[in-house]
């Protein structure tokens, strides 16, 4: 009775592991998805209205979702208080502390911190230019994720189930 | 305190430095200059003096501190707020307004499209102008400037550094107040260069009254009509009439029943009577009150007061 209780355990909890992250893997995509809806509004900001940095992220936090609007918020913060530190080590000081909880991959989080490099330097068009970079590369990671996403949640799903049982197998 | 902490956050960390262990007033502060290799230089009491590396004032060229290229760029990366594309156009202009009013002269090596200034690069030249704001410096003019409840079109002449803005704006800040029994009128500014106000995102942070609606950032001539359309102002205020555009400009204002109060860069009447922009309507008699001002004695000296005849209304005693 133990055996199967613990057993049924086993299962249960690979079969969990699969799912949380084929779930992961869903989750990843939405925050793609939002952070270039972000992106988007940075850029209307810039072009339209010219805003400085620290203008225009208080305004896109002001319409972003948790964490991203602690994310601009607190960018927005710091550029105000120029405290002696680069543009490019305040955007991923906050990369690494405000968006290390949301669900990105280690590239998405370089590829963001490389906009920071050249955020705030040469021209509007410069700046417009850095933005849309980013957006095709988040499309084209977007579209990637996409193709492959259903496949592989069906494996994840498929692993989970099949690890515990033949964990169960070894164990009996 | 807030303008010494407002004012030394602009500045490269080195520089931070230095002033922070200067025991410099930053009321009595003018400018601060900065050139790549050269020394940093302020201008304070009206007097020009070095700053050594340990933040003494010297008047000696070899305690000064000198400046390096890299602090001139971290310097405009402070000024800017990391966002230089944000202020291309007042680049292309040779200067950047900071929150407060201050005034960021730049210079470099401009870049050009044909004979039109597209930019700057190599920015190695910086002269930081201090906005102040004295409260109360303008009563020895107001009793000239209004009388009988009635604003005079009013002209400030003085040559640059002498205090006319600063005096403008307590004028603003009197007249739409209504201080000493006089009634408060409407006032519109028109700060082109976000001097007067000091506006940052749209708010004044100078005091120029509770009557005062201010036009930041949009050029003279558009600025006033926009406003005289838009707010029915009894007096509009503009800084530095700068070119034809902005006399076609005051014209229609004084057309409209408008009072105006007005700055130019000049040393004294008859040196603004030789500019062919102003000649017409000095002929014409538009102003009734011409403001004269110098800092022989002080910065915001008044020298002469004169009305639409010539006639002396007051003179500095010698």
């Amino acid at each position: 009775m133990l055996k199967l209780f613990g057993s049924i355990l086993i299962v249960m909890a690979t079969t969990g592991i699969g799912y949380t992250t084929g779930r992961d893997l869903k989750i990843r995509l939405d925050n793609l998805r939002y952070i270039k809806k972000l992106m988007l509004m940075l850029r209307g900001e810039i072009k339209y209205l010219k805003a400085p940095l620290g203008e225009a992220f208080f305004n896109v936090a002001k319409r972003a979702k948790e964490p991203f609007d602690l994310f601009f918020n607190k960018i927005a913060l710091e550029i105000e208080m120029l405290e002696c530190e680069s543009f490019y080590a305040i955007w991923c000081k906050h990369i690494d502390h405000e968006l290390s909880k949301v669900k990105l991959s280690n590239k998405d989080c370089q590829t963001l911190k490389r906009v920071g490099e050249h955020l705030g330097y040469m021209d509007k068009e410069m700046q417009l230019g850095m933005i849309d970079l980013y957006v095709e590369q988040l499309e084209e990671e977007i579209k990637l994720t996409k193709e492959s996403i259903d496949e592989k949640i069906r494996v994840y799903h498929c692993l989970g189930v099949t690890i515990g049982l033949f964990a169960v197998l070894i164990i009996l | 305190m807030i303008k010494r902490d407002e004012l030394i956050k602009i500045f490269s960390s080195n520089i931070r430095t230095i002033l922070l262990q200067s025991n410099i007033d930053f009321e009595l502060l003018q400018e601060v200059r900065l050139r790549v290799n050269g020394p940093l230089i302020l201008i304070y009491k009206g007097k020009e003096y070095f700053l050594s590396p340990s933040g003494v004032l010297s008047q000696l060229k070899s305690d000064a501190y000198y400046v390096e290229k890299s602090e001139i760029k971290e310097t405009m990366d402070y000024i800017s707020s990391y966002s230089l594309y944000a202020f291309e156009d007042e680049i292309k202009q040779g200067f950047i307004t900071i929150q407060g009013g201050h005034r960021i002269g730049i210079a470099g090596k401009t870049v050009l499209d044909g004979d039109k200034i597209t930019g700057l690069k190599y920015i190695s030249y910086i002269n930081v102008r201090i906005s102040h704001e004295i409260k109360g410096c303008a009563n020895a003019v107001m009793p000239f400037i209004e009388e009988e409840n009635q604003v005079h079109h009013c002209l400030i002449i003085s040559p640059p550094r002498c205090g006319k803005t600063t005096l403008l704006r307590d004028i603003i800040r009197q007249i739409s107040n209504g201080v000493n029994g006089r009634i408060g009128k409407t006032v519109g500014v028109v700060d082109e260069r976000s001097e007067i106000a000091g506006c940052y995102m749209g708010v004044a942070v100078n005091d120029l009254g509770i009557r005062t609606d201010v036009l930041d950032c949009c050029p003279k001539a558009k600025g006033m009509l926009m406003l005289i359309r838009s707010m029915s102002p009894s007096v509009i205020a503009i800084d530095e009439i700068g070119d034809y555009d902005d006399v076609k400009a005051i014209e229609a204002v004084i057309h409209c029943g408008c009072k105006l109060l007005a700055t130019v860069h000049g040393s004294s009447i008859e040196d603004i009577k030789t500019k062919p922009l102003l000649q017409k309507m000095i002929t014409e008699k538009v102003f009734e009150r011409y403001i004269v001002l110098d800092n022989n004695k002080k910065v915001g000296n008044i020298r002469e007061i004169f009305d639409e005849r010539g006639t002396i209304l007051y003179r500095e005693e010698a």
